[in-house]
């Protein structure tokens, strides 16, 4: 109130009228508490506590801010674990069929578990390819791109002319398979009473030689560990019937083949199997049938195990293809490369479009629910254990096979066992169900968090009505008083103005 | 002795009632007039030689106690001035908004922090994006509106500064005028009290503007001095104050001693020769409403600007600046190294004007802190301390030396207990060269000049109004950036056209952030919430010597606070500064009063010594028939 200038004598009812005046703001004030439930309108008038109303108002934003980001990260990971759960259900459905595998290769040479495979690999795509409010979930931090592509150009291309897996896993075929004289890239050779096995050169391709032995006296082996890597067989003196050379092949998606022949008395009986090899007369004329079987034995393994595992790491290296890292394609005319390469974008289809920089997958996607607590629920569909999976589910898919060919029912089951071995367990390696229980573990600590943060917020609602609030029975007290007291000073400054000598002389 | 002289008596017995009479009415009717004291007529016996005959009016005299009216005149001063500070107080509080209500300074900062917080869980959606940005120009557009809020109170006080003194101006003539008829012809010391009265109320006035010291002479003619020892009036002479008002004052108009630099008005003595000694410079008004508005107008409301400029420059930097040091240890010697390198343009130095490095070292004889502050050249020298933050050594670097320069200058202010060298691609080594010295820190803040390129830093809020400029603090030129940078505050535009820039940093291909990417959104978040920085002395919060260090909400939060504090403080003083007015008032009243009371009674008395009077004439009338009687 602004100060007004003095009248002496009317200093006695000016000063009446102030009191009461004031008395009156106070009420008012006191009212508009009770109306509000608020203490004041200022921060001046919540007095010394002012700062703590504004440091728990900060504090109630925080908490409410990690409440919000626990809420939708949790409605991340809840989404997150119910298609990983698909994912690895796919897996499992498709495993249990590998045990009795039916094969019924229709015209177009694929067989109808194929088909239901082809199915479940789709079904996958379109799990990884999830997306909620316009963001997915499977691209790490490119929450913006669509992480895979469609299954038809993942398998067998686009029109531009970029290579689908199908095309990379034919010619990484024909890469390990090499000419028919040297089937599997080793050159078979050998005189007198040696025979012989040579890498036919340093490259990734074909069987790679890792062992041999003999359990014959009289037959030593030689490995050379190269690359390229040779091994030699000595025939110094004729084995016994019954005794073998061994040697070990490692195949080019790393799982090793071991090859035994054995020793059999001559004359080799026509239903021999191919795993044998006829003593001759002389260890000179063992070696001649030794270097015969040894070639069989690899034409063999060429045809059967050999292209189911050029298929596997061809899809494997596809699979693990990525915007910055594109998959390494067979150099030049296949038979006879030596070297993988880069594609480009250019020229083979990259399957996974989305972040491929984040050095862990899970922190692509974190969020601070706590002061010092910071969870992780991002996903790429380029993980191990979902690249395992589809590398798996296609390559199965991409084969084809021929009623009329009889060889392919084998190389139909070898793809079966393939399948089965790659889509179990493999110790070292991430599986489909690891990531889930990553992504389970954070909800778990988000969902803890949560419930410190409602507790929190709890207390410091409380702790901040006890700031600002009026507490409304003291209030109403107060004006109730208060009233009462204006009323008697009211009344009383009433019969003080009425009491005037000038109302006594008559 | 006579018969008549009886009569002669009550005659004059009639006439005094009757003056009595004349008084009390004037009493009675100037009940309630400003600044009308009690009268009393004086009645004292008429002598004749040695005889008395009758009553004459020796004069009329106001009821005055003169130390209480001193006292009076002080404590109206103080009252004014506490009144008018209290008043500003409560506007700057309510500026401020209410206790958890949205447009509240702080649930504004707190809603900005909240919509960071939400874009770190979903980088690449645009809800989220587009509440941050809404956010963010909420918080700007809150800034500006406080600025310009308090920059209007500010012309408020220069207008109520400029009426004040034409006020007083006019007061002083009044009472000039009112003085020169007191002596003047016709006027006696018995009538002359409604003029004393008159003068009385202007010097009281007068008071609320300034604080005055009066001097009564013997003649009863005043001499008013204000509490400086300026003699503002003098017996036929008044001083004529001067006050050149400015419109459109802003936060960089400041008062200052130096007419040129001077933004807002000052009040001068005009005199014959044109304008006298600057005397807001000379501190003569500490008191009343005139020194409260040239309080508030050139200390309160700069102080809360400057308030706000912290927080304004404390958001655009924590956000914008990068910190490129890095721990480093050569063999035993451990240290920091500094990328002085721009991102963008290696060849110029990253350290912008105004950015900051500062050192902290530890020698043997004690810790020691370094804080080089970069300039174009025009910065004053040496660059006042207030600008530097928490009592370090402030050092000005002209960035014309390069490279080479700074670490020259690094070199020199450490000393030889340190080697500062510069490595390839211009790295800045300080490592401590034994001999019980260590580097214990060192912070740089380097401005971010784009949106993209130089980390996750981010250039959100820049100088809007000077045409999207970022906010480096230059000192160069004639006012500091960061003064009135409140006002100026706004997102940048370049991030309004394009807000993915929030989440993407990096636009190198083969490295693009991708849209889902929280790395930025994150460091945003951390550095208006949790990271500490330096907030100047400037603003009274903290140690009023060496300023705060604190993170930019916390620092939001104690403006509000100190707001608030000072608000209830002022409130507080002005409540004391009223009860004591007020009491002075009632002992003035006391005295000086008017009562009804009082004067029904003297009317009773007045009236009774008329009939009294009347009664002896009509007995002098009884007796002169009587005497008649016996002639006829």
């Amino acid at each position: 109130m602004p100060i007004s200038p003095l009248a002496p004598g009317a200093f006695r009812s000016s000063n009446a009228a102030n009191l009461l005046t004031n008395t009156r703001i106070s009420l008012d004030d006191l009212q508009r508490q009770l109306a509000t439930g608020k203490k004041s309108q200022t921060f001046g008038g919540l007095g010394a506590q002012r700062i703590t109303s504004l440091n728990l108002r900060a504090k109630l934003s925080e908490v409410e801010g990690y409440q919000s980001t626990i809420t939708m990260f949790q409605i991340r990971a809840r989404q997150l674990d119910l298609n990983l759960n698909q994912l690895g259900k796919i897996g499992d459905d498709v495993r249990s069929f590998t045990f009795l595998p039916q094969y019924n290769p229709d015209s177009t040479g694929k067989t109808s578990i194929q088909n239901y495979v082809k199915d479940r690999f789709n079904e996958a795509i379109d799990g990884l390819n999830l997306q909620v409010n316009g963001t997915y979930f499977f691209s790490g931090r490119s929450t913006d791109v669509r992480p895979v592509l469609d299954g038809a150009t993942i398998l067998n291309g686009d029109a531009a002319g970029r290579a689908g897996v199908t095309q990379l896993i034919t010619e990484r075929k024909a890469a390990d398979y090499g000419v028919l004289a040297s089937a599997g890239r080793v050159t078979r050779g050998g005189a007198g009473t040696n025979a012989t096995l040579t890498e036919d050169g340093t490259h990734p391709f074909g069987f790679k030689l890792t062992a041999a032995s003999s359990t014959a006296p009289g037959i030593t082996s030689a490995l050379t560990v190269g690359p390229p890597a040779d091994i030699t067989f000595n025939v110094a003196a004729n084995p016994l019937d019954g005794q073998q050379v061994r040697f070990e092949l490692t195949l080019p998606d790393g799982t090793k083949q071991s090859v035994a022949l054995t020793a059999r008395a001559a004359p080799l009986s026509p239903t021999a199997s191919a795993g044998e090899f006829e003593i001759g007369a002389t260890p000179a004329a063992t070696a001649g049938t030794l270097r015969t079987a040894l070639g069989l034995a690899l034409d063999r393994e060429a045809t059967t195990t050999l292209p189911s595992a050029s298929a596997k790491a061809a899809a494997d290296v596809f699979f693990a293809g990525s915007i910055n890292s594109p998959p390494l394609r067979v150099s030049g005319p296949p038979a006879t490369a030596t070297a993988l390469v880069a594609g480009s974008a250019a020229n083979t289809v990259i399957w996974y479009q989305g972040d491929d920089q984040a050095p862990s997958a899970r922190l692509t996607q974190q969020a601070k629910v706590d002061t010092s607590l910071t969870v992780g629920v991002g996903a790429q569909a380029n993980e191990e254990g979902i690249r395992r999976l589809m590398a798996s589910l296609s390559v199965f898919v991409t084969e084809s096979y021929s009623a009329a060919n009889p060889n392919d029912q084998g190389r139909f089951q070898a793809m079966s066992d393939r399948l089965r071995t790659s889509l179990g367990a493999v110790s070292g390696q991430q599986r489909v169900q690891d990531i889930q229980i990553d992504i389970a573990m954070s909800a778990t600590t988000m969902k803890l968090a949560g419930e410190r943060h409602r507790t929190k917020i709890n207390f410091v609602e409380t702790a901040i009505a006890e700031v600002e609030d009026v507490n409304q029975e003291e209030t109403a007290a107060k004006l109730l008083s208060l009233q009462t007291k204006m009323q008697a000073a009211y009344q009383t400054t009433a019969i003080i103005s009425r009491l005037n000598l000038t109302d006594y002389l008559r | 002795m006579g018969l008549s002289t009886a009569l002669n008596s009550s005659l004059s017995g009639l006439r005094i009632t009757q003056s009595q009479m004349e008084v009390v009415s004037q009493n009675i009717a100037n009940v309630d007039s400003v600044g009308y004291s009690r009268r009393k007529l004086n009645v004292v016996q008429n002598l004749s030689g040695a005889t008395t005959s009758g009553v004459r009016n020796a004069g009329i005299q106001r009821q005055l106690d003169a130390l209480v009216q001193r006292q009076l005149r002080t404590e109206t001063s103080g009252a004014s001035f506490t009144d008018v500070k209290a008043r500003y107080a409560e506007q700057l509080d309510r500026l401020f908004g209410e206790p958890g209500k949205a447009g509240s300074l702080d649930s504004i900062v707190n809603s900005f922090a909240s919509a960071l917080q939400t874009l770190t869980t979903n980088p690449s959606d645009f809800t989220a994006r587009a509440q941050v940005m809404s956010n963010a120009q909420q918080l700007a557009g809150q800034l500006n509106g406080l600025t310009a809020d308090i920059q209007t109170l500010r012309n408020n006080a220069e207008t109520n500064i400029s009426a004040g003194v034409t006020r007083v101006n006019e007061l002083l003539q009044n009472i000039k005028g009112i003085d020169a008829k007191v002596f003047g012809e016709g006027v006696t010391s018995a009538n002359s009290a409604g003029l004393l009265d008159e003068r009385d109320r202007m010097i009281n006035e007068l008071s609320g503007l300034i604080e005055v010291n009066v001097a009564t002479q013997n003649n009863g003619s005043v001499s008013i001095f204000t509490n400086g020892g300026l003699q503002l009036y003098g017996p036929g002479n008044a001083v004529q104050l001067s006050f050149d008002a400015r419109s459109g004052i802003d936060s960089n108009d400041l008062f200052t001693t130096n007419p040129a630099t001077r933004g807002v008005g000052t009040i001068r003595i005009a005199n014959a020769t044109g304008t006298g000694a600057d005397l807001i410079a000379g501190g003569l008004f500490r008191s009343g409403s005139i020194g409260a508005e040239i309080d508030m107008r050139d200390k309160v409301l700069v102080e809360a600007q400057t308030q706000l400029d912290d927080l304004a420059a404390g958001l655009a930097a924590s956000l914008g600046d990068r910190n490129p040091t890095t721990s480093v240890t050569t063999g035993v010697n451990a240290g920091f190294d500094v990328a002085l390198a721009d991102v963008l343009v290696p060849g110029n130095l990253a350290m912008k004007a105004g950015n900051t490095l500062s050192i902290e070292v530890n020698t043997p004889t004690g810790p020691q802190r370094f804080q080089f502050i970069a300039t174009n050249g025009s910065a004053p020298n040496p660059i006042p301390a207030s600008e530097g933050e928490d009592g370090a050594t402030i050092i000005r670097y002209d960035r014309a030396g390069g490279f080479a320069g700074l670490q020259a200058a690094v070199a020199g202010a450490l000393g030889g207990g340190f080697t500062v060298s510069l490595q390839p691609g211009n790295v800045l080594r300080v490592v401590d060269a034994g001999g019980g010295n260590t580097v214990t820190d060192t912070r740089a803040s380097f401005s971010t000049s784009g949106l993209t390129g130089e980390g996750p830093e981010l250039q959100m809020f820049v100088d809007a109004a000077a045409g999207n400029v970022p906010y480096t603090g230059s000192l160069d030129g004639l006012n500091p950036q960061k003064r009135g940078f409140a006002g100026r505050i706004g997102v940048n535009g370049n991030l309004i056209a394009d807000t993915s820039k929030l989440v993407v940093y990096n636009t190198t291909p083969g490295s693009v952030t991708p849209q889902g990417d929280s790395t930025r959104p994150r460091l945003l978040l951390d550095r208006l919430t949790n990271a500490q920085r330096s907030f100047s002395a400037g603003s009274g919060i903290g140690d009023t010597a060496n300023g705060i260090r604190t993170s930019v909400t916390q620092f939001a939060r104690r403006v509000v606070e100190d707001q608030g504090a000072n608000a209830t403080q002022a409130l507080n003083i002005d409540d004391g500064q009223k009860l004591v007015l007020r009491s002075v008032e009632a002992r003035f009243s006391e005295t000086s009063g008017v009562s009804i009371d009082q004067e029904m009674s003297d009317l009773v008395q007045i009236q009774n010594a008329y009939a009294a009077n009347a009664r002896v004439i009509g007995a002098v009338k009884e007796l002169f028939d009587t005497l008649l009687r016996i002639g006829a």
